[in-house]
């Protein structure tokens, strides 16, 4: 006994040193911007790229870990452009090679961190500011302006710039579209709403209650539980009337009257229980495709969920743009070129990049994945008539502005999450006001970012 | 001549035998050592860094408290201690109630025995992910089988929104966790109970001793050992429980469930503060080591 107390006392005097006594080491600030701070690997600049002569009498292999490589779709897109390099390349050959999505982030970090990147870099979006504030991608715009990419591509592609320099060539990135039960409005005789306003006023009347007084029907869906979908729900209105949440320096609008008035139309759903309580993301899409819910705000792969459903159900939904002034929208995926590379292989890579950025290859993509694709007229008459909401989606994804708020990118998990435990609140009694949650929020960024 | 007697030195079996078993099993002790040692301790010197992610390009030089000075001056740190802290007790004491009840019911001689022990083991190999979704379906505020259940029996007459308000959250994250926790104790306790000789009973219950007495003075000593090891290891895994209340609810709603792993992970992963979720890491390892401490008496008593 004597001995456990002797270790436990002993355990305690630790944990009491680290909670005040000593001094502080000073350290090395880091360099807050990796963008212009130069990478230690042995990377040459990006002035020139090698002359294609050489670059086809080389011999290598080019990794490629992607957590879409077996993916329905994403796996046909993947293996044509392969096969399409191989024809101006065939010495080069491009290892292919499926990592889980669960696990693909923490992969390619400790790849990066042991300076054996993949050749192929390709990622989620939203993690492009944290890898490239690790200084590990090349910088695009000497190789970009020797194509026709930037004249071509979508709007969204400024979301893979830092300080006006493009880092990486943007893959997918979606418009959010409404989707909506058509034969729930025809039912109601309403039309296909125009504006938030029509939206409000639909989902009033179609949300339907049982004998007993609770909900069978929700005029609208948001995500409503902890969860990134929060974020995304709210970001929508804010976006799509006009608004953002920061200025470009990072700092809140917390009185700007445009978001406030945002805030409120998005709180509407809630004062009103309009919307199911406690949902993620994908119950709310399973709610949507029971017919549970009559309107959702998503991005296009809500199309494939829908695919999986009755026929009888597919016939009554429909989407169209979201009914906001501005088309909002968000990254999905980008492919990068690793600083630590060879010059060599950086070339190589960019010219299968030009591959997957070709007419042709975006107009597959289209096809193959159902996503809208970032090259302008990439959509034919022939795939508008095999999937007819692409052209749509395409149109919307190229005109749309990103909901990522300006000046946070680089804190956006943390900005994310004091949001949702914001709103969340916020919601959670109609009597808390958006200029109250404003408030504390801009106090909460504060404290946060200190 | 008379020989000179020399002392003959002999070398036992027993040492030798131990010498042998020693070598053997060092290249697995020295591979574990590796394994835990190596992890842990890159984890101490991260928790002295001011480090934002893996294999950051620009690691700052110098060492740093400034990592443990943010996070014991947290008001969010020592919220999510006491959460884990609740949390862990209140779960594995209704788990190990529930628990041993069951193995002294699956103990007895009856009918379908077998059926009724796989049924109620049934939890435990199920991944926490699923149980955690599995809960979220069953709690769900709108059409979740609990508020269906419930209104039927007019035991409440509206839908309650077990997930999103901060009185109830908890609460229902402890019942999922509780619903995992307890096949646990079954298991070992029922593996306990059939160690214990009948003779033992016998022999009570001829010197008259009733249910309660032979509980007192042979079940319960006789488990001693069990109870220890089983609250001990289960009461680890509740307290660094990460998935079932990741999944459930994220935290939230307004960190109302946030548990010093769901904080451990946020700061090192989301918000690339791989230095604060060192230090998280190191003072939840401090916690836990005393735990196992005041533990190790009870482990090393023996009934028979």
């Amino acid at each position: 006994m004597r001995k456990s107390l002797t270790l436990v006392l002993s355990v305690l005097l630790v944990l009491s040193l680290f909670a005040g006594c000593g001094q502080n080491q000073p350290a090395e600030p880091a360099p807050t911007n990796t963008a212009k701070a130069e990478p230690t690997a042995t990377a040459a600049p990006t002035s020139t790229p090698v002359p294609e002569k050489s670059l086809k009498d080389i011999e290598t292999t080019l990794e490629f870990p992607s957590w879409q490589a077996t993916e329905p779709g994403f796996a046909e897109f993947w293996a044509y452009s392969i096969a399409e390099f191989n024809k101006e390349f065939p010495k080069v050959k491009i290892n292919l090679y499926q990592i889980p999505y669960a696990n693909y982030v923490d992969t390619l970090t400790t790849q990066f961190a042991a300076k054996t990147p993949p050749q192929i870099t390709h990622i989620p979006s939203k993690f492009f500011t944290q890898f490239q504030d690790m200084g590990w991608f090349e910088n695009l715009d000497n190789m970009m302006a020797q194509t026709d990419i930037l004249q071509n591509w979508t709007k969204m592609q400024g979301g893979m710039q830092v300080d006006g320099k493009n880092y990486g060539l943007l893959l997918l990135g979606n418009a959010y579209s409404m989707f909506y039960n058509k034969k729930m409005l025809a039912d109601a005789g309403l039309s296909v709403p125009k504006n938030i306003k029509e939206v409000q006023e639909a989902a009033q009347k179609l949300t339907k209650k049982d004998s007993k007084g609770n909900i069978e029907v929700f005029g609208f869906g948001t995500t409503s539980i902890t969860h990134n979908g929060v974020f995304t729900g709210i970001s929508q209105f804010i976006v799509g009337e006009g608004s953002h949440w920061s200025n470009p320096d990072g700092s809140l609008k917390s009185t700007d009257p445009g978001l406030i008035q945002a805030i409120n139309d998005y709180k509407y759903f809630y004062d009103n229980k309009l919307i199911p309580l406690g949902i993620t993301e994908e119950q709310k899409r399973q709610y949507f495709a029971e017919e549970k819910i009559a309107i959702i705000f998503d991005g296009p792969w809500v199309v494939s969920l829908l695919n999986k459903a009755s026929e009888e159900v597919r016939s009554h939904i429909d989407l169209t743009s979201i009914p906001f002034s501005t088309l909002c929208g968000s990254l999905s995926n980008s492919v990068h070129i690793a600083s630590a590379i060879s010059d060599d292989e950086k070339a190589l890579v960019w010219e299968f990049y030009k591959v997957l950025a070709s007419p042709a290859a975006q107009t597959k993509y289209a096809e193959f994945t159902n996503s809208p694709a970032p090259r302008a007229g990439a959509i034919t008459e022939e795939l508008q008539k095999k999937n007819p909401y692409l052209l749509q989606m395409s149109q919307d994804a190229n005109n749309g502005v990103d909901i990522t708020p300006p000046g946070l990118a680089k804190n956006y998990n943390e900005f994310t999450k004091l949001v949702i435990d914001a709103v969340l609140n916020m919601t959670s009694d109609p009597k808390n006001t958006a200029e109250d949650m404003l408030t504390k929020l801009e106090k909460e960024l504060k404290e946060t970012l200190k | 001549m008379q020989k000179a007697i020399r002392k003959v030195k002999l070398s036992t079996t027993e040492n030798e035998k131990r010498r042998v078993a020693i070598i053997f099993s060092l290249p697995a002790v020295i591979f574990s050592m590796f394994l835990i040692l190596y992890p842990l301790l890159d984890i101490f010197y991260l928790s002295f860094k001011n480090i934002k992610f893996f294999g950051a390009v620009n690691i700052p030089k110098g060492f740093t408290i400034s990592n443990y000075e943010r996070i014991l001056t947290s008001g969010h740190f020592w919220n999510a201690m006491g959460r884990t802290l609740f949390y862990t007790i209140i779960v594995v004491i209704i788990a190990f109630v529930l628990g041993f009840a069951l193995a002294l019911l699956l103990n007895l001689n009856m009918k379908y025995k077998r059926v009724f022990r796989i049924m109620i083991l049934l939890a435990w190999p199920i991944p926490g992910v699923v149980v955690s979704i599995l809960f979220m379906w069953m709690f769900d505020a709108n059409f979740g089988v609990i508020n269906s259940v419930l209104r039927n029996f007019n035991i409440i007459a509206q839908n309650v929104p077990w997930l999103v308000n901060t009185s109830t959250a908890f609460p229902t994250v402890m019942i999922a966790t509780i619903w995992k926790a307890y096949p646990f104790f079954t298991l070992m306790l029922l593996a306990g109970l059939q160690g214990i000789p009948l003779e033992l009973y016998e022999s009570a219950k001829i010197d008259g001793a009733g249910a309660y007495k032979r509980f007192k003075h042979i079940t319960f000593p006789a488990l001693e050992q069990v109870i220890a090891i089983s609250l001990l290891l289960n009461g680890l895994w509740v307290f660094r429980n990460y998935d079932l209340i990741a999944v459930m609810t994220g935290g939230g709603p307004n960190r109302a469930t946030e548990t010093l792993p769901l904080l451990l992970y946020n700061e090192a992963f989301k918000f690339s503060r791989l230095g604060s979720g060192s230090a998280i890491g190191v003072l939840s390892l401090m916690v836990c080591t005393i735990v196992v401490i005041l533990f190790l008496p009870a482990l090393k008593k023996q009934f028979y």
